[in-house]
Parts: structure tokens; C-alpha cells; sequence
């Protein structure tokens, strides 16, 4: 049977709702799966990190022809001791430590989750490792306070003190033309 | 202050994101986005150990106090295992915290400012979730206002940041920038005209999901849909907020059609509807939680529809509040027994609708 949902893979999920006594019977596979049931909170019974976490499996047996692995060779996080059962069961990592320890198996559960496995948004600004984004990001920020407190200056009429911010924000704003490669920042 | 007086205070206290104006807010009730956060070098709250739980608490509270020094915010501070359980219900009721903290681990904690437009649970799922609410749709004001919270919360505290994954949260599905952005919706027009499901449907399709008012496993009661993003990876904040934004414009265009379809084709239905409701709502002795909403709700859309000019929408917005359980409860200031919430209920209504 193939899934109801996309008819492109098997069902592999088969789900019975009664509704006011009215039987209603939808056949899934995995992938369309887990998307309903992080969408619909009447799913939300079901283990969405089991259930990927399957199909995650099988995926990668596909890939190594390898049978699960027996449970005293499972892979354990070196920091915290968490295994994998333990994520199967509960949908939750204990440690930060524990994406590099199943880095594997998470990049295809992170695949069929979020369809992505690279971040592209914000960096904190604690961030130990230096990159220009960053740097941006201190920039713009720097411009604004300065751009604020530009404002007061020009309010209280100290036009020296104003001459010497708007000095300094062009300063910053040459350096962030630089690390844009010449554009101006959006 | 007692941890109870401080409760008392906040039940006193207006909401802003329920009491204030905001852009569309016929349709749109609140905006809402939280950033999950967790420590360098800790364990996730459902591995660490309570003694463990107790010293991230400290160090993180610390943190809120010196940020809300520098941006003059007093937050409100709760150690959730020292209240009761009625008023972990109460702030389950004001959307200050999630299901999970109704039975608190040790270490559990609320920071909430006053007007409760910013909080921050600490040790839930993960160390930190940092929100921000306001009334009707404004997802990149918030989005301003999270980020500078963020940014300086992060001066005091090292989060678990990883270049390639983003910010490191428990449950992958968080994973990335850690944002979730949602938006309550009051769509009674759409399903009045009984076009919700299509809307539904066509949501998920765009990678948004669709909860009730109480968040996961709430279904549609009073019409309130928040909608908000399901991903968190592989888009920055700002395409998944423009994203949202996009479907959500859309979503209140079709309620605004749905809304004139009803009033110039079904008049007579549209105005039984709310008038109806009006008169449970007005004249009742015993009412449930489930009918005072549905009937909260008729009467909101009657209000945006401008059929009742003595009664305004915020108000509205605040009964949605005053007939939960917990709230009827601090109303009465006692615990009441299941079977006379729905008579204080009814009095509350009663009285607030005897004026009109």
C-alpha cells in the first residue's frame, strides 16, 4: 500500500482514529509521518523520535548493509553517557556533547526533520570562534548604539560630541562595506 | 513577598499582550517567539542532576537580574516546586509556562516581567526559554526586542553554540537558531464558513503547524489557531519570520473575506450566532469552560464586526483569561470544587455582562 499522503513510498504507519464513534483509517509512510505528527497534535502520542529514528535506521542499514547494532556495542556519549535507546525512547539528547557523539545517525534524522543540516541563523556574540559574520553582527550593532546616542547629542545641541560619533560610525560603516566585499549591508 | 503574594500580584496585574492595541488585531490576538538556550559544558535539564539543576538555576537568574538592572525591567522570580499547584495552573493559564512545569524537576524556575510580556523559563526542556509576547501581529518588533534580550543574557552566560548546527538545544527539533515564532489567530469566520480545514491543511504544507490556544494537544476551542513554524534549521531568523509572516497575511485576508461573506450572505445566521452567545454568556447560571469560550469567541467576532459598540475587544480578550479554572480560583480566593467552577464562572460572567 502506498502512503496517502505523498503516493510515492510505502505506508508503513498505520493509524486508527475514532472520532465521535466514526472510524477513520490513514496509512503513512515515515517521512509523511513524522511530519503530521509534529503538525497535528492529535499524533502527538505517537514518538516522533521513534518513529523517525526508524526510518532514520533504516536508511542507514540500507547504506552499510549492517544489521542494529547489539545494544552492548551501542554508541554512548563520551561526556554524559546518554546512548541512543535512551534518545529512541525519550526524544531527547542529554548533552550539547551528544550531537558530535551520533553525529551520523542524527544527520539524517535532522534531514527528514527540519530538511536542512546546516544553521544559517544568529551567532552569539560569545561565540569563541572568530568569523566575519560575527564581526558583522558586533558592527551593525556598535552603528546603532552610536546612531542612538548620536540622536541625544544632536538633541542636546552638543554638536562637537555629534561631529565626533558621526565620525566614528562612518569609520564602522567603511569596515562593514569591507567584510560585505564592497555592498552595502541590506 | 510570599511566592503566593507575588501570584496575587501578577493576577491583578494586566496583560499586556491581551490589555494593549497591536497591528490587526481583529484577527490576530498575540505574536509570540522563543529562543531555546542551553549552557556550555552542562547537561540538559532531564540529564543533569537536581543538586547540578539547582547551581544552573542560580547562575542563570543571576544573569536576568543583571540584564533587567541594565534595561530596568523588574522581573517577577518563581522557584516552581515552592508554589502550589493551583498557581502553577494560574501561570499555565497566563501562558507563562508550559505544561511540563505543572509538575516541576528540581531547579525549575520563572523570570517574568510584570506586564508579562517577557519571561523566561528556566530548566524546562532546556536551560533556558527566552520569550516575548505582544498584542496583535508584530513578529519583527519581537523579533528586535528577543534578540537584544538574547545578546545580552549571552554577555553573562556561555551557550552551547555549535558552527554547523547553530545553537545546541535537548530535542533536535529545536536545533538551530532555537526559534520558535507563533501567532493566535481568531478564525471564527473561516470555520463558520467551514473553510478552516483547507486553511489547515494548506499550512502544513508551507512547514507551519497549527495548535490550539494551549499550545500541543489543544484542539480549536474559541476558534484560536497559533500558528507558527515547525523547522528550526537551515533558514535564519529573519526568511523563517518573513516566511510566517507571508502565510499569516494571507490567513487574515481569507478571515477578512470569510467575515464579509457571512455578513452580506447569511445575515440572519451571522447575527444568531452572536446574539446567542451574547445572551448565554449574559444570562447563564452554570456555564463550562468549553461554552464560555465558544461563546466568548461569537461574541469577539460580533465586537470586530462592530456589532456591539459598548463592548471592546480587549476586553473580550481578557474573559478568555477570567474564565479558566485557576483564575476563577484566585477570583474567588479559595480552591473551588469541580462542580462550582461553572457557577463562579457564570457570576463572573454575569456580572461583568449586567452593565451592557
Amino acid at each position: 500500500m502506498l502512503c496517502q499522503n505523498c503516493n510515492k513510498n510505502e505506508a508503513t504507519i498505520h493509524v486508527q482514529q475514532v472520532i465521535n464513534g466514526k472510524v477513520t483509517s490513514i496509512h503513512l509512510c515515515a517521512v509523511c509521518a513524522a511530519k503530521k505528527a509534529a503538525a497535528d497534535p492529535d499524533f502527538q502520542s505517537f514518538n516522533l523520535a521513534e518513529m523517525i529514528f526508524d526510518f532514520a535506521g533504516k536508511i542507514a542499514g540500507q547504506n552499510t548493509g549492517k544489521k542494529e547494532e547489539a545494544p552492548q556495542n551501542a554508541p554512548r556519549c563520551s561526556v554524559c553517557g546518554w546512548d541512543l535507546e535512551s534518545y529512541r525512547k525519550t526524544g531527547y539528547l542529554g548533552c550539547p556533547e551528544c550531537y558530535k557523539s551520533f553525529e551520523n545517525i542524527l544527520r539524517e534524522i535532522l534531514k527528514t526533520m527540519h530538511h536542512a543540516d546546516v544553521h544559517k541563523g544568529k551567532i552569539p556574540l560569545n561565540s569563541p570562534d572568530e568569523r566575519p559574520e560575527r564581526t558583522r553582527t558586533l558592527l551593525r550593532r556598535e552603528i546603532e548604539d552610536l546612531r542612538e546616542k548620536l540622536n541625544l547629542a544632536v538633541q542636546k545641541e552638543e554638536y562637537e560630541e555629534a561631529a565626533q560619533i558621526r565620525d566614528r560610525i562612518f569609520a564602522l560603516e567603511e569596515q562593514l562595506l569591507d567584510l560585505n566585499g564592497g555592498k552595502h549591508d541590506a | 513577598m510570599t511566592p503566593e503574594q507575588q501570584i496575587n500580584e501578577l493576577f491583578k496585574q494586566k496583560v499586556c499582550w491581551l490589555s494593549d492595541s497591536g497591528p490587526e488585531d481583529d484577527i490576530a490576538i498575540s505574536s509570540r517567539i522563543r529562543f531555546a538556550r542551553n549552557l556550555q559544558n552542562e547537561m540538559f535539564p532531564l540529564r543533569a542532576k537536581d543538586s547540578v539543576l539547582c547551581g544552573i538555576r542560580d547562575e542563570i537568574m543571576a544573569a536576568i537580574r543583571s540584564v533587567g538592572k541594565a534595561r530596568r525591567i523588574r522581573f517577577c522570580e518563581f522557584n516552581m516546586d515552592e508554589l502550589s499547584a493551583l498557581d502553577r495552573q494560574f501561570l499555565l493559564e497566563r501562558h507563562l509556562i508550559s505544561r511540563e512545569f505543572l509538575n516541576p524537576r528540581h531547579g525549575a524556575a520563572l523570570a517574568t516581567s510584570r506586564e508579562q510580556g517577557t519571561f523566561i523559563m528556566v530548566n524546562e526542556e532546556d536551560h533556558l526559554r527566552i520569550q516575548v509576547l505582544a498584542p496583535g501581529f508584530q513578529l519583527k518588533k519581537l523579533q528586535e526586542r528577543i534578540d537584544k534580550l538574547d545578546d545580552q543574557l549571552s554577555e553573562h552566560l556561555s551557550f552551547a553554540f555549535d558552527s554547523k548546527l547553530g545553537y545546541l538545544t535537548s530535542c533536535p527539533s529545536n536545533l538551530g537558531t532555537g526559534m520558535r515564532a507563533s501567532v493566535m489567530l481568531h478564525l471564527p469566520g473561516l470555520v463558520l464558513t467551514e473553510q478552516i480545514q483547507p486553511v489547515l491543511q494548506g499550512i502544513s504544507k508551507l512547514g507551519l503547524a497549527a495548535r490550539g490556544f494551549f499550545g500541543e494537544g489543544s484542539n480549536n476551542l474559541g476558534n484560536l489557531f497559533q500558528i507558527s513554524n515547525q523547522s528550526s534549521l537551515g533558514e535564519s531568523e529573519k526568511t523563517i519570520l518573513e516566511r510566517i509572516n507571508t502565510v499569516i497575511s494571507q490567513i487574515i485576508l481569507h478571515e477578512k473575506k470569510a467575515r464579509a461573506t457571512l455578513l452580506a450572505g447569511k445575515r440572519e445566521f451571522l447575527l444568531n450566532h452572536v446574539s446567542r452567545a451574547y445572551g448565554l454568556l449574559k444570562h447563564s447560571y452554570l456555564i463550562s469552560g468549553d461554552e464560555a469560550l465558544a461563546a466568548l469567541s461569537a461574541l469577539r467576532l460580533g465586537v470586530d464586526m462592530k456589532m456591539f459598540r459598548s463592548v471592546d475587544i480587549h476586553t473580550v480578550n481578557d474573559l478568555f483569561l477570567r474564565v479558566q479554572t485557576a483564575h476563577l480560583q484566585k477570583y474567588s480566593e479559595r480552591e473551588l470544587e469541580q462542580g462550582e467552577r461553572d457557577a463562579v464562572r457564570a457570576t463572573v460572567l454575569r456580572q461583568y455582562f449586567q452593565d451592557f
